[in-house]
C-alpha cells in the first residue's frame, strides 16, 4: 500500500463523517452493511459500540465518530457500517454514510505532515486532492490498533 | 538407529499412532496385573499390545523395540499360561519395558543425540520370567490345515473348472531379509493375479500384524502349473526356496489344533478386524468445523421456529403457512438431531484419560510410603474430546493431592482406627445433563482452621473475615492461590498453587469444583462439566433491555423478589431465602453499569432473582426478567474486543441479536472481593445464635 509507486492507482472506499470525507483502501473493506442492533459489551474502550451478528459470526463495532472525539449525533438510514479486515480481524466501523468507490493515482496523494500536525494524524495516511476537494486516507492499522486500544481500556478500567 | 530405508513418512506416522494406542493399553492393564493371578483378559491385553508392537517395529526394521517386544512377550507368555505368577518383581520389569518403549517411540521423533539401549531391560525382563520352567515362546504353525469353511470355498473353486488344480506352496525366504511379512503379502497378492489363496500359515492375520516368519506355506488354487507358480513366487524378492505339491482336498483334516484363517480375494489385508465395528480414523479439525457449521444451523433453527411462530399467529388460516409450520417443525427435528449426532461423534468415553493414573498412584504411593487402594468407576462416561483435553491436569492434581495430603501414612491410619490401606476413588457420572467427576479418599480431611489460619499468616485474608466465615467457605480458602496447609511442600504437592489453577482450568470450561470434607473421615472433591464446550445450556435474562445467558450449571431456582423484601447489611443488598440471608448482586452494576436510583417508595415494584451457586457460594443475581432456558451456541467475542471481566463470550439468539454469556464464576469472586459475602454470612450466623437463644429461652421458660 506504498504512495510512492508515482502513477499507480489505488482504489478507495469513500465515507463521509461529520461533513469530512475520509477514504480507505478498498482491498481492506469486506462489505458494507446497513447498520443493524449493535449489542453493547461492558468495560470496554468507549468508541467500541459493541457486537453484531454478522452471518453467525460475532463482529465487534467500532464508532468512528467517539474514535475521532467528533460530536455524537443520532443515527439515521444513511449510517452504515464499513466491515473492515484488519490483520485477519474483521472489524465493523460505524459511519455516517458510503458516499463512492474512486480510482485515484498515487501521485495525488500527499504525506499528512504537510497538511496536519495534530496528536491525532498517527491515523493518517495521507491527503487525496482531487479537482476541487479534499479526501482524508486512514491508515486502518492506526485508527483501530489495538495497542492503543489497550491503553484505553486501561484509562477506562482505573477511572 | 537403522530403520529400513523404504519407510515414508506416511508410514512412519501410521506406526506411531499405532504405537500410542497400544501403549496406552500397555499402560491401562499392567498395574492392573499386579498380584492378580487370574486377571486373564488384562494379561492377554498386555500380550497382544506387546506383540503387535514387536510386529510393526519389525516392519519398520526398529530393531531395538523389536528386541523388546520379543522380551516383553515372552515373559508374559508364562504369565498367560500361568506357568509365572503376576509378582512385583514381573510387573516392575515391564513398566521399566513400558518407559522404554515409550522412550525408544519418541526417539524416532526426535532422533536423540544417543542411541538407546535396550540390553538392560531385555535382561530384567528375562530374568523376570527365569523362576518359571521351561520358556515357552511363541511359535508360528509349521504346517497348513485348512478348516471348513475354506475347504468348501476350495471344493466350490475346483468344481468350476477341470483346468483348475489346488497345489501347496512351501516357500522360505533369504535370511537376511527383515521384511518377512511384508514379501509374504507381495507373494501372496501377486500369486492372486493368477488365481485365488485359500489359506496360509502363518495366517493372513499374522502377516498383516508383521508377526510372519520366514517360512510360508499356502493353498493355492489356479489353472497354472507347477512352474509358473514358482516363478511367480521366486519374482517377489528375498523368496528364496519354492517348492510346489499337489494338494489333495480330501487331506484336510478336521482336527486343525489352529485353524487357519480363510483368505479370499482382496481380504488379506484387513481379516483382522473382522470381529470389530469398522471404524475410520478423522482429524478432529475436519470435526471442529463440522460442529461450527452444525452451530450456524442451530442459531438458524432458532431464528426460523421463531418467525414460524409469528407467521402462525399473523396468518393462522393460511394453508401455505400452515404448509410452512409443518417443514419448520421437521427442519428443527432434523437439525436438533444432526446436531445430536455430530456431537456424540466427538464423545469418548472418559476412561482414556484415566487410563495413566493407576501407574502413577502406585509408584507415588511407593515414594510416599503408603498404601492405597485405587477404585476407578464409570469410564465409560461419555464426554467432548475438547473437554476430556482440559480435565486431565486437574484430575491429575487432585488424584496427587488427596495421596499426598488426604490420606495417612499406614501407621497414623491404625492409629485413627482406620484400616491400614487407605481408599482413593475416581468415578465418573452423567448427572442432569452434565458429567461429574468425582474423587473421593478416606483421608484425614480438609482442616477449615488450619486454612484460616494458613491464609491469615499468609495475608490473603484479615482476622476479622476469616472469623467471619462459615467452615465450608473456609475450606473455599484452598482455592486461594499461595494458599496451603501441607505442612511441608513436597515434589509432589503442597506449594499452594494448583487447587487455585484447578478450580480456575474447571471453570474456564463452564465447570464447578466442589468440595465435601469432613476432618479425620475424608473428602470428596466433585468436578461439575459440562458435556460439551460447543454449546451452553442457559437461563435467558433481561438486564436494561439486554439479553444475557446464565450457564445453567451454576442456576439452583429463580425467584420473584419484592423490593420491600431487599435489606441492607453493611451497604450490600441481601434477601431472606427461606431462612437463608442471600447476598443479592444486581447484574447492572455486575457489569460495571451505573446503579440505578432505587426508589424506595416504589415499594410495590419487584425483580427477578436468578440464585446461583460455585462451590459452598450463593448468591441471587438480581434482573429486570427472566425470560427462558435455552441451548446456546458459544462464540468468541474476538481478541479485538479481548477478555472482558464478568463475560466469557457471545451467542446469537432466535432472533438474530447477539446476547453475551456471563462468566458467573467471576462476578462471584469479584463479589466476594467486596465483601457481599462476610455481611451475610455474619447475619446469617447471628440469626442462629438468634434462634439458638429462643430456644434456650423457651427451655428455660419451660423448666421454670
Amino acid at each position: 500500500m506504498s504512495n510512492e509507486a508515482g502513477t499507480a492507482e489505488q482504489q478507495l472506499v469513500v465515507f463521509d463523517l461529520s461533513g469530512e470525507a475520509y477514504g480507505i483502501s478498498i482491498e481492506s473493506v469486506r462489505e458494507i452493511i446497513r447498520l443493524q442492533e449493535i449489542t453493547q459489551v461492558p468495560r470496554t474502550p468507549e468508541f467500541v459500540e459493541g457486537v453484531i451478528n454478522l452471518r453467525g459470526k460475532v463482529i465487534p463495532v467500532v464508532d468512528l465518530r467517539k474514535r475521532f472525539g467528533l460530536q455524537e449525533r443520532d443515527r439515521d438510514s444513511d449510517n452504515r457500517i464499513v466491515n473492515v479486515d484488519i490483520g485477519g480481524h474483521e472489524i465493523g466501523m460505524v459511519v455516517d454514510a458510503v458516499t463512492e468507490v474512486l480510482r485515484i493515482s498515487s501521485g495525488s496523494v500527499e504525506p499528512p505532515s504537510n497538511v496536519i500536525t495534530t496528536a491525532d494524524s498517527g491515523y493518517l495516511r495521507g491527503i487525496a486532492k482531487l479537482d476541487n476537494r479534499l479526501i482524508i486516507l486512514l491508515d486502518l492499522e492506526q485508527v483501530l490498533s489495538t495497542d492503543e486500544q489497550a491503553e484505553i481500556g486501561e484509562v477506562a478500567l482505573a477511572a | 538407529m537403522n530403520l529400513d530405508p523404504d519407510i515414508t513418512r506416511e508410514d512412519l506416522q501410521v506406526f506411531l499412532d499405532e504405537a500410542d494406542e497400544q501403549l496406552q493399553l500397555l499402560d491401562e492393564n499392567i498395574v492392573a496385573i499386579e498380584g492378580q493371578e487370574n486377571s486373564s483378559e488384562g494379561i492377554q491385553e498386555i500380550f497382544r499390545a506387546a506383540h503387535t508392537l514387536k510386529g510393526s517395529s519389525a516392519m519398520l526394521g526398529y530393531q531395538e523395540m523389536t528386541d523388546l517386544g520379543h522380551a516383553m512377550e515372552t515373559l508374559l507368555d508364562k504369565v498367560r499360561k500361568g506357568t509365572l505368577a503376576p509378582t512385583t518383581v514381573v510387573v516392575d520389569a515391564l513398566l521399566a519395558s513400558l518407559d522404554l518403549l515409550r522412550e525408544l517411540k519418541d526417539a524416532l521423533v526426535n532422533e536423540p543425540d544417543e542411541p538407546i539401549d535396550v540390553t538392560e531391560v531385555v535382561a530384567a525382563l528375562n530374568s523376570a520370567g527365569e523362576d518359571s520352567a521351561d520358556a515357552v515362546s511363541v511359535s508360528q504353525p509349521e504346517t497348513l490345515d485348512l478348516d471348513d469353511s475354506a475347504t468348501s470355498a476350495l471344493r466350490d473353486f475346483l468344481a468350476e473348472s477341470d483346468d483348475r488344480r489346488a497345489v501347496r506352496i512351501s516357500a522360505t525366504l533369504n535370511e537376511q531379509c527383515t521384511w518377512a511379512s511384508v514379501r509374504w503379502f507381495q507373494a501372496i497378492s501377486s500369486l492372486e493375479t493368477v488365481g485365488q489363496v485359500f489359506g496360509t500359515a502363518p495366517s493372513a492375520s499374522a502377516i498383516e500384524e508383521g508377526t510372519a516368519g520366514h517360512n510360508l506355506e499356502a493353498v493355492f488354487g489356479s489353472t497354472s502349473d507347477d512352474g509358473s507358480i514358482e516363478s511367480l513366487m521366486t519374482a517377489v524378492e528375498d523368496v528364496l526356496t519354492c517348492d510346489v505339491t499337489s494338494f489333495d482336498v480330501a487331506e484336510v483334516s478336521d482336527s486343525a489344533s489352529e485353524p487357519v484363517e480363510a483368505v479370499s480375494g482382496r481380504q488379506v489385508a484387513r481379516s483382522k478386524q473382522g470381529e470389530r465395528t469398522p471404524t475410520i480414523r478423522v482429524d478432529v479439525e475436519r470435526l471442529d468445523t463440522l460442529m461450527n457449521v452444525i452451530g450456524e444451523m442451530v442459531i438458524d433453527r432458532g431464528q426460523l421456529s421463531q418467525i414460524g411462530r409469528e407467521l402462525e399467529a399473523n396468518y393462522k388460516d393460511e394453508p401455505l403457512i400452515q404448509d410452512l409450520a409443518k417443514t419448520t417443525a421437521h427442519i428443527v427435528k432434523v437439525v436438533t438431531e444432526l446436531q445430536d449426532r455430530v456431537m456424540q461423534v466427538r464423545m469418548l468415553p472418559i476412561g482414556t484419560v484415566f487410563g495413566g493414573f493407576p501407574r502413577m498412584l502406585r509408584d507415588l504411593a511407593h515414594g510416599l510410603e503408603k498404601k492405597v487402594d485405587f477404585i476407578v468407576d464409570g469410564q465409560d462416561t461419555e464426554i467432548d474430546k475438547t473437554v476430556i483435553e482440559r480435565v486431565r491436569d486437574p484430575i491429575t492434581h487432585l488424584l496427587r493431592n488427596s495421596l499426598d495430603h488426604g490420606l495417612e501414612k499406614p501407621a497414623e491410619r491404625i492409629a485413627a482406627g482406620k484400616s491400614e490401606t487407605g481408599s482413593l476413588s475416581l468415578s465418573a457420572y452423567q448427572e442432569q445433563g452434565h458429567i461429574v467427576v468425582a474423587v473421593q479418599d478416606d483421608g484425614r480431611g480438609i482442616n477449615p482452621e488450619a486454612l484460616r489460619a494458613s491464609a491469615v499468616e499468609k495475608g490473603l485474608i484479615t482476622k476479622e473475615s476469616a472469623a467471619a466465615m462459615s467452615d465450608d467457605e473456609a475450606r473455599e480458602l484452598i482455592f486461594v492461590a499461595g494458599n496451603s496447609t501441607a505442612e511441608k511442600t513436597t515434589d509432589v504437592s503442597g506449594r499452594g498453587v494448583g487447587m487455585d489453577i484447578v478450580r480456575s482450568n474447571i471453570e474456564a470450561i463452564g465447570g464447578i469444583v466442589n468440595i465435601e470434607s469432613q476432618v479425620g473421615v475424608g473428602t470428596t472433591i466433585k468436578l461439575r462439566l459440562p458435556l460439551t464446550l460447543a454449546t451452553v445450556q442457559s437461563l435467558l435474562v433481561s438486564s436494561d433491555g439486554d439479553v444475557l445467558a446464565v450457564p445453567l450449571i451454576y442456576v439452583l431456582e429463580t425467584r420473584r423478589i419484592p423490593s420491600k423484601e431487599i435489606h441492607l447489611i453493611n451497604h450490600h443488598e441481601v434477601f431472606n431465602l427461606r431462612g437463608q440471608v442471600l447476598p443479592l448482586l444486581r447484574l447492572r452494576s455486575a457489569l460495571g453499569r451505573s446503579p440505578q436510583k432505587h426508589d424506595a417508595s416504589d415499594s410495590d415494584s419487584s425483580d427477578y432473582a436468578v440464585v446461583l451457586q460455585t462451590g459452598e457460594t450463593r448468591i441471587g443475581l438480581v434482573v429486570d426478567a427472566v425470560i427462558e432456558p435455552q441451548e446456546i451456541v458459544v462464540k468468541p467475542l474476538g481478541s479485538y474486543i479481548g477478555d472482558v471481566k464478568g463475560i466469557t463470550g457471545a451467542s446469537i439468539m432466535g432472533d438474530g441479536r447477539v446476547c453475551l454469556i456471563l462468566d458467573v464464576a467471576s462476578m462471584i469472586s469479584a463479589a466476594r472481593q467486596q465483601g457481599a459475602f462476610i455481611a451475610a454470612n455474619a447475619a446469617n450466623r447471628a440469626s442462629q445464635d438468634e434462634q439458638h437463644a429462643e430456644l434456650q429461652i423457651s427451655e428455660s421458660q419451660l423448666a421454670a
